[in-house]
């Protein structure tokens, strides 16, 4: 009889993640969530493919091994992103002041 | 005297330079780069073509297909293609977060190759896997797409 409870697993993963997390800018994002979601959902099939026996040890180990992997993916990708909306917002906020600068100053600063 | 106002004159001129250069526009990703992003896709396509065979194989139950010997010509081509888009993004300036995506990528196909050395007789394992790398893949393209994005922005401002 399986014992894992998705609801469960879940909820105390995403409770010690935000906790990890208490004070950085984004928090858990909808993307690092759903990963998350996902792994859990696994180990929870993983569970009930032993039950089945149509898993060895060694494959539910790749097997989570590789969901971790994908979830560090989703990460690097929201740390991208992230990168990518800061260098708009600074590069906008340079841009909204450059003819002001640039002519004030009388050299091309900016 | 003199020698020093020289002296703080070519500081100035310096650094002048150095601000003209450094912030006519910050930088804090490597800009889109068309080679890694169809490297990215031709990995991917491979990768879902070996994903469709294998599952095939183990619905027609044919399991000889399936061993490794079998797929190890898939393995290496699809590494080869990894590891040269990898020499390739080290070589860009500020690409190290595509360096990691394409590292945890790698590892899954080793972990795949590993996962095939063993005996696959159900496609329920096999679908983790193949739900693993194709997240790996959309995610990939996410950050693709948005530095294409930032490219042609770039360059309509620029216009």
């Amino acid at each position: 009889m399986a014992i894992l409870d998705f609801n469960t697993i879940f909820s105390s993963m995403v409770s010690a993640a935000t906790t990890s997390l208490k004070g950085s800018i984004t928090g858990l994002t909808a993307p690092a969530k759903a990963a998350m979601k996902s792994l859990a959902q696994y180990l929870v099939d993983i569970e009930q493919m032993k039950l089945d026996g149509t898993c060895t040890q060694e494959q539910a180990t790749f097997l989570i091994k590789m969901q971790k992997n994908a979830a560090q993916t989703v990460l690097l990708t929201e740390e991208g992103l992230g990168l990518i909306a800061a260098q708009d917002a600074i590069n906008a906020a340079l841009d909204v002041v450059k003819t002001a600068v640039n002519t004030a100053i009388g050299w091309p600063l900016l | 005297m003199n020698k020093s106002i020289n002296l703080t004159k070519k500081y100035l001129t310096l650094s002048i330079f150095v601000t003209i250069f450094f912030a006519s526009c910050v930088t804090l990703i490597g800009a889109y780069d068309q080679v890694t992003d169809q490297g990215i896709q031709k990995i991917q396509t491979d990768i879902s073509t070996l994903f469709v065979k294998m599952e095939k194989n183990v619905t027609d139950s044919n399991y000889t297909a399936n061993s490794y010997e079998s797929l190890k010509n898939n393995f290496t081509l699809i590494e080869g293609e990894m590891k040269s888009l990898q020499i390739r993004c080290n070589a860009i300036p500020k690409y190290s977060i595509i360096q990691g995506q394409l590292k945890t990528v790698s590892d899954n196909i080793t972990l795949l190759e590993a996962l095939s050395k063993t005996s696959i007789k159900k496609n329920v394992i096999l679908q983790p896997a193949d739900s693993a790398i194709t997240l790996q893949f959309s995610q990939m393209a996410n950050l693709q797409n948005a530095l294409k994005k930032e490219k042609v922005s770039t360059s309509n401002k620029s216009n």
